[in-house]
């Protein structure tokens, strides 16, 4: 990825009001090594993991089981390393719907959320929970579907995502988020990292 | 051994498949009975836009090597490929179209190998095993019509490495002892019947995958032969997999096949 390109991303969202790098998302959430490989400086929610909300029950996994509220519950067990079964057999399940599915996956998420604007911001938090998966896993069949979802365009705007930035798009802050940790992973790979 | 205890079915992904041509030469002269070849047709959009869509991009490439390039995509190399196998054996046929030629073998062509002529085909001939050299998943019906079952040779190291592009897989988790290849029963699973036979092979310096993945295809026509026999003979062990041993992998990305690659030549830098 382009460092410039980073960084004015970065100055963008730090001009911007914090409140929106929170709740209800919390795209930027658990990101202080990745933002330190990157020399960008934290902010207060980059560092705060999303505390729990009224722990949702979750159903047996499966993409058209998947909810916003699904999704912060299995990422919030993601960083406290809680409920780990539950949390590995929904990553595996959601990992290989989009690998067998990645052809139909717009289709599929249309029928299963309403709007462009749905569809685009559940499947980029989709793509933020495989990538945290991946770093709990290191098992890198999850980047590797990630990499596969970043190259989908409907889906991954990078053109616009600096304008989507100054607007305050928690959709655009999910896709720079994939962008980054994409990218570490992928350096951290090519320097040797050893995984499980 | 009765006669019928040696019938077999072999199971192509095209007519041109040096592959199948190996396996099926190397059938005959053990004395097993060839008694079909099903070969899918090349022409076929739906198996065009299902490879597509797994493949991607790289479906071109392995088109023009398999298919346009055909014996020329090998290089003349030291390491032996399925060229250089043929030739060794003796083996000059370049076309199942020749096995009927040649042995009067039926070449059965299909849409999919689970069309229902395929069905019909094996509920006549009876096998008393199929042999899968390529050309896509095989269904229940296919399956319960083949005798003691279908063998395939996977180009992985099973039960931990099922699915796709696994020679990459195992060489970017840094698992260079478990490059390899399994020789197993085909079931509805992907990757996932019981085992016969396994077989690592060794990295060697300045090799890259694409080397790799030439000098597996002979030694899996030598394995998958070898397993055939044993079968038919009676006295194969079947080890049934744990899926809780292995994981399934999918289409490796560009960017991860570089990593993998630039770990294989790191292996004996």
């Amino acid at each position: 990825m382009d460092v410039v390109f980073i960084r004015e991303c970065w100055e963008t969202i730090l001009r911007q009001e914090q409140s929106l790098c929170g709740a209800p998302y919390f795209p930027l959430a658990g990101m202080k090594d990745c933002l330190a490989d990157f020399d960008l400086p934290c902010l207060p929610c980059t560092e705060a993991l999303p505390a729990a909300p009224a722990a949702v029950s979750l159903p047996a996994p499966a993409f058209r089981a998947l909810t916003e509220e699904g999704l912060l519950q299995l990422r919030s067990d993601c960083y406290a390393r809680t409920n780990l079964t539950i949390v590995t057999a929904w990553a595996e399940a959601l990992m290989r719907f989009c690998e067998v599915r990645l052809a139909s996956l717009r289709k599929r998420a249309r029928a299963q959320w309403k709007g462009k604007a749905a569809v685009r911001l559940n499947l980029l938090h989709l793509a933020v929970f495989l990538m945290d998966y991946c770093l709990l896993a290191k098992d890198m069949r999850f980047l590797n579907t990630v990499l596969k979802l970043s190259d989908q365009k409907w889906l991954f705007k990078p053109k616009k995502l600096r304008a989507a930035l100054k607007k305050g798009d928690p959709a655009a802050l999910f896709e720079l988020r994939v962008l980054l940790m994409t990218d570490y992973v992928l350096r951290r790979l090519e320097e040797g990292w050893k995984l499980e | 051994m009765e006669t019928g205890m040696r019938n077999v079915v072999v199971f192509s992904p095209s007519r041109f498949s040096l592959y199948t041509i190996a396996v099926a030469e190397m059938l005959l002269r053990q004395g097993v009975d060839v008694k079909a070849i099903f070969v899918r047709r090349l022409l076929n959009p739906a198996r065009f836009l299902g490879e597509f869509q797994r493949d991607g991009r790289r479906l071109m490439r392995k088109v023009w090597r398999k298919l346009l390039l055909r014996e020329k995509a090998y290089p003349i190399a030291k390491e032996e490929t399925i060229v250089h196998f043929l030739k060794k054996e003796g083996i000059l046929l370049r076309d199942v179209e020749e096995f009927r030629k040649r042995y009067g073998i039926p070449i059965v062509y299909c849409s999919d190998l689970n069309d229902p002529s395929v069905v019909a085909t094996l509920q006549t001939i009876k096998p008393a095993l199929g042999v899968f050299t390529g050309g896509g998943l095989i269904r229940e019906a296919v399956l319960a019509h083949c005798g003691m079952g279908i063998l395939n040779c996977h180009s992985g190291m099973l039960p931990r490495y099922r699915g796709m592009d696994v020679i990459e897989w195992a060489i970017l988790e840094g698992r260079f002892q478990e490059v390899g290849m399994t020789v197993h029963f085909m079931d509805r699973g992907v990757d996932t019947g019981d085992l016969l036979r396994l077989r690592r092979v060794d990295l060697r310096p300045g090799e890259d995958i694409r080397r790799l993945r030439d000098r597996f295809e002979p030694l899996m026509c030598q394995e998958i032969v070898a397993a055939c026999l044993d079968v038919l003979a009676g006295r194969a062990q079947r080890t049934p997999q744990r899926l809780e041993d292995g994981k399934q992998y999918f289409v490796m990305h560009p960017q991860l096949i570089r990593l993998a690659e630039a770990r294989l030549k790191a292996i004996h830098a």
